[in-house]
């Protein structure tokens, strides 16, 4: 068993080896993968090669070191290069008929044929369905509009308007050997209603690729949907792109078509018995149905760490496995009968669920254990769950290797490794440490962090809350221990409690300890404080619902005449279930803060893990070390092994310097200075960082009618990706609310220090009018403004963008009151010395004699420097470019694109700076809708990009480039962005 | 002697684990049909009329 472990072990490092240097020679590891397999063979064909050639395979078995060291050392090595390869040879896609080589040599504006079959069942996600896509065949299609000739003399003649008809030209089919096709099907088509699993179906649109990295910390996308297989998708909305159906096949895996049924039957029964939105949760559980859960639950289950009871964990499988087996016992069935039922149930059910790896990695081991529980016990066999979890991995990863880097299968697996690891030391750590007094301070000390944080829950801003929270948890657990050390006899202690709960709550802590904390960390930069109180109730809870449900859904769906009504009684009382489980999760959400982490890199997530087995496991590890340290000290005294131990010791020390140069090579210089202009969409948010400070030049959009909130996706992550506990200073450049809205998240998981803005910003958190409002902050609406200044009242706000702009800059007033942050307002001449380098502000001269503000034309223009370089930060007016820019600047950052661009342009080749950086993209249809600009955007955005195509000077638009990063070391200044040139 | 039986075999724990789970839940339920006049199969899938409604419901329920 342990050497399968270790074997499992090896296949992982050498895949992960694979990501870590990005190696693309599959060919060198197939190579390798068989000279270390010769390696393996020669010593264990020099130890065993009369017993195998007499057939005598009793005796090898019998043999006390059956393996030779070298030969497990050379097989450890086989494995690992075997994975490498597996990896490696997994993620080509350059050969012919890959989808992603046929479309690469198009551009996006391609309109293809694509002819395909539906590979799994539909999911629903909010408005769309998403469609996994076979290609079979693909084709481009053009579409032309050909005039049509009347034909007759006497038509043409008669000057009759002219006639078009379109004309469809198509290459020919090629077919498709690789690669999947998303189709979001949107719900305003008819095929949204008729998409089945295993249709043919015709598509007719643009594809597209999904977006990769387009911001530090952010979603790689792109690499999401391939380590699915899929490489292109497309939308299929009315006018832009069609989807047919071609033809139903009944064919397909009968097997896929049952668990499809059951899936079927059971939701049907689940839309009958329980009322929305109890019944996307209770579909979510059980089936694995994300879709349709409203935002907001799916929100507040995030905040209380409970989020993972809806993706179809481990834990569903083995509640399932746990119902099951009490079933077959009630009926009295023997474990030898029943185990291959379960087996069976249990694939089943990971294929109802969609086959996502949590629930194989659960059912693979379930069934193991119950296999093993029903045939091999007699036999002395004891299922280790480590062997499992490996027999787990091995499956998986062989069948998906890219699932090694999706956060879900790291989840799934260390949440099983942390449990198998660290429930039972931790539960003898809690015995020891919770005894009388002990554990009446640890009781207290728990109550009164938690009491803290919600009577003051700006304490989860303080830039070490994380770690000061660390230390009082340390301090609290060793004054405990020692307490309970000192007190002989106790009447209360932790081993007290009943034995399932004492294990439960082990649990709890190795998971928080060992997965839930430090991975929660590293992949969302997020941890929720909620997760150790609300999984308390959510766990046991969700173990009934689940069982509940599926007895009900069963019953409903597959008992005639008496089963709808039972279920129905059934899920009745289910949804009382469901009801305190969505109560529980909205109350700790409000309740409990919900702070962001520092995101730590891999090497500080390895040493976590180093130091955590070296707390848990030190005597052990003591001992492993001593008893090897032994040997090898043996074995050198020996003059016939030193000659080998001295190889090996060279090429463990050759492996180590290696991997340590390996590792450091990856080390990225941190930069004197560092310029981040950060891909918001439409809007702006300029990163900067420089001598350990952070400061943030706007915010980006929030836009609520679109569920998208810049500060949230972009900002936050960006600044948990840069190790950031707070925010030095934050300058609005004005008070649009593409650069202010996005704020209002960032203060509520960021300490602000302090707030630098050109326009008048109350600190006594009383909102204004809408008349004051737009009396004091000018669009540029000249018909509004001027009906305004004339007295008329402007009852309702004109447009979206004005009541979206109103209401930012009241929110950003309660939030400067709500968050104590100091507010200065500055002008032509300021200075700004506690943001990251130095910055100077070059406008607004003054402040207006009626105290208005122009919103396109008083924006903040800033000299940014350190040392002797500088920079210029432009608000998008430039008007006053000439007049207020008095030095030479070495890079500029545009908030919006520039205009008038003549004379930007003029600027830009006269200064001639190393680049330029233009945050924009179009805005959203309904912020466009009855703006007073929007066909001046409208114009400029056809006709400004291919403008600075032209100049001699780099512009680099956020809307193609992603973020734009400019770093400068050592005095020189280098730009990258993050979505890389295609062409 | 019945707690050695129920070491020996775990599965008559979960035997009365689900005995009892459906009687309070049988229990439960009709508790919940009684007070909640609008607890039916009519009105719930109403209320999930957009939830999935790629799922087509052929049993004439309503």
């Amino acid at each position: 068993m342990l050497t399968f472990i270790l074997l499992a072990l090896a296949f992982i490092c050498g895949m992960a080896f694979a990501v870590l240097s990005g190696a693309t020679a599959s060919g060198l590891f197939l190579l390798l993968t068989g000279v270390f397999g010769l390696c393996a063979a020669i010593p264990f064909w020099y130890r065993h090669s009369s017993n195998l050639l007499s057939g005598n395979l009793a005796a090898i078995r019998e043999d006390e070191e059956a393996l030779p060291v070298l030969t497990l050392v050379f097989l450890l090595l086989t494995t690992g290069s075997f994975g490498a390869f597996r990896y490696i040879s997994e993620l080509r896609h350059d050969y012919r008929g890959h989808l992603q080589t046929i479309c690469e040599k198009h551009d996006e504006n391609t309109n293809w044929r694509i002819r395909g079959r539906i590979l799994e069942e539909p999911v629903l996600k909010n408005d769309h369905l998403e469609v996994l896509v076979q290609p079979e065949t693909i084709r481009r299609v053009d579409r032309k509009r050909v005039r049509v000739d009347g034909g007759s003399e006497e038509s043409r003649s008669r000057k009759k308007k002219p006639e078009y008809e379109t004309v469809v030209d198509q290459s020919e089919a090629e077919p498709v050997t690789g690669g999947l096709i998303l189709a979001q099907v949107f719900e305003d088509t008819d095929a949204f209603r008729e998409v089945r699993f295993n249709q043919i179906i015709e598509i007719d649109g643009q594809l597209s690729e999904a977006s990769e990295r387009r911001n530090p910390g952010s979603l790689d996308y792109k690499s999401h949907l391939r380590n699915r297989g899929i490489f292109r998708t497309v939308r299929i909305v009315p006018r832009k792109a069609s989807l047919r159906v071609i033809e139903d096949v009944e064919g397909g895996s009968m097997w896929y078509r049952f668990a499809l049924h059951v899936k079927t039957e059971i939701l049907k029964v689940i839309k009958q018995t329980m009322p929305f939105p109890e019944s996307s949760f209770l579909g979510g559980v059980l089936l694995g149905l994300k879709g349709g859960l409203p935002a907001k639950i799916g929100n507040e289950f995030r905040m209380t760490g409970v989020s993972h009871v809806l993706a179809v964990s481990g834990l569903h499988v083995t509640i399932i496995a746990g119902l099951l087996y009490g079933i077959f016992a009630m009926l009295r069935v023997p474990l030898r009968v029943f185990a291959p039922l379960i087996v069976l149930s249990l694939f089943t059910f990971a294929l109802i669920v969609g086959w996502p790896s949590s629930a194989v990695r659960a059912a693979i081991m379930n069934s193991l254990f119950v296999l093993s529980r029903a045939y091999l016990v007699g036999l002395g066999f004891k299922m280790s769950v480590l062997f499992s979890l490996s027999v787990a991995c091995i499956f998986i990863l062989f069948m998906s290797p890219l699932q090694l880097t999706e956060p879900s299968f790291t989840l799934s697996v260390m949440a099983i490794y942390a449990l198998a690891m660290f429930s039972e030391p931790s539960q003898a750590i809690l015995k020891r440490m919770l005894r009388g007094p002990g554990l009446l301070v640890a009781a207290a000390a728990t109550f009164f962090f938690y009491l803290a944080i919600i009577a003051v829950k700006s304490l989860v801003l303080h830039p070490y809350f994380f770690p000061l929270t660390g230390l009082y948890f340390f301090v609290t657990l060793s004054l405990a221990s020692r307490l309970s050390d000192r007190s002989t006899f106790q009447s209360f202690a932790f081993e007290m409690l009943p034995g399932w709960l004492q294990s439960f709550l082990s649990a709890q802590v190795a998971i928080l300890v060992a997965m839930m904390g430090p991975l929660s960390a590293y992949y969302f930069g997020q941890f929720s404080l909620a997760s150790p109180v609300a999984n308390l109730i959510a766990i046991p809870l969700i173990g009934l619902i689940v069982q509940l449900g599926l007895i009900a859904g069963l019953i409903g769906a597959f008992v005639p005449v008496i089963g709808m009504p039972l279920a129905l009684v059934l899920n009745a009382a289910n949804w009382l279930g469901v009801k305190f489980f969505l109560g529980m999760a909205s109350f700790f959400a409000i309740l409990i803060p919900f702070p962001r982490v520092s995101q730590p890199g891999f090497g500080a997530l390895l040493v976590y893990y180093l130091i955590l087995h070296l707390a848990y496991f030190y005597s052990d590890i003591k001992t492993w070390v001593l008893a090897i340290t032994a040997a090898v000290s043996d074995l050198w005294e020996d003059d016939e092994y030193r000659n080998s131990l001295a190889a090996l010791g060279i090429f463990i020390m050759i492996g180590l310097v290696g991997s340590g140069v390996f590792a450091l090579s990856g080390i990225e210089r941190t930069p004197d200075m560092r310029l981040t202009m950060l891909d918001v969409g439409y809007g702006s948010s300029l990163l900067l960082e420089a001598d350990g400070r952070v400061a943030l030049v706007d915010a980006g959009l929030n836009d609520p009618l679109a569920g998208s909130d810049r500060g949230e996706r972009v900002v936050q992550p960006a600044l948990s990706g840069k190790q950031a506990r707070e925010v030095h200073a934050v300058i609005l450049s004005s008070a649009l609310p593409e650069r202010i809205s996005g704020l209002r998240s960032v203060m509520a998981n960021y300490r602000v220090n302090k707030i630098y803005v050109p326009f008048p910003l109350p600190e006594d958190g009383r909102r204004i009018s809408f008349e004051d409002y737009a009396r004091t902050f000018l669009h540029g609406d000249l018909k509004f403004e001027k009906r305004l200044k004339s007295g008329m009242n402007a009852g309702v706000p004109p447009s979206y963008f004005w009541e979206l702009a109103f209401d930012s800059y009241n929110q950003l007033i309660e939030d400067v009151y709500r968050y104590k942050i100091p507010v200065q307002r500055v002008k032509a001449g300021d200075k700004i010395l506690d943001a990251a380098g130095v910055i100077e502000v070059l406008a607004p001269q003054a402040t207006t004699t009626d105290g208005s503000f122009q919103q396109y034309y008083d924006g903040l223009i800033l000299k940014i420097s350190h040392k002797e370089r500088n920079y210029l930060f432009l608000p998008g007016n430039a008007y006053k470019l000439e007049e207020v820019v008095n030095f030479k600047p070495d890079f500029i950052f545009v908030a919006d694109l520039p205009s008038p661009v003549e004379a930007f342009e003029k600027f830009v080749k006269s200064q001639n700076p190393e680049g330029v950086a233009v945050s924009y993209r179009f805005p959203s249809s309904w912020l466009m809708e009855n703006y007073h600009l929007a066909a001046t955007i409208t114009s400029r955005s056809r006709s400004y990009p291919q403008r600075f195509k032209q100049w001699p000077v780099k512009v680099y638009m956020t809307s193609e480039s992603g973020a734009v990063q400019v770093d400068q070391t050592r005095n020189r200044v280098q730009a990258s962005v993050f979505v890389k040139d295609q062409q | 002697m019945s707690e050695n039986k129920s070491e020996n075999d775990p599965g008559a724990d979960g035997t009365k684990f689900l005995i009892l789970l459906m009687v309070i839940s049988l229990l439960a339920g009709g508790l919940v049909l009684v007070v909640k006049s609008d607890y039916r199969v009519k009105d719930n899938l109403l209320s999930n009329l957009e939830y999935y409604p790629h799922i087509k419901q052929e049993k004439g329920t309503d």
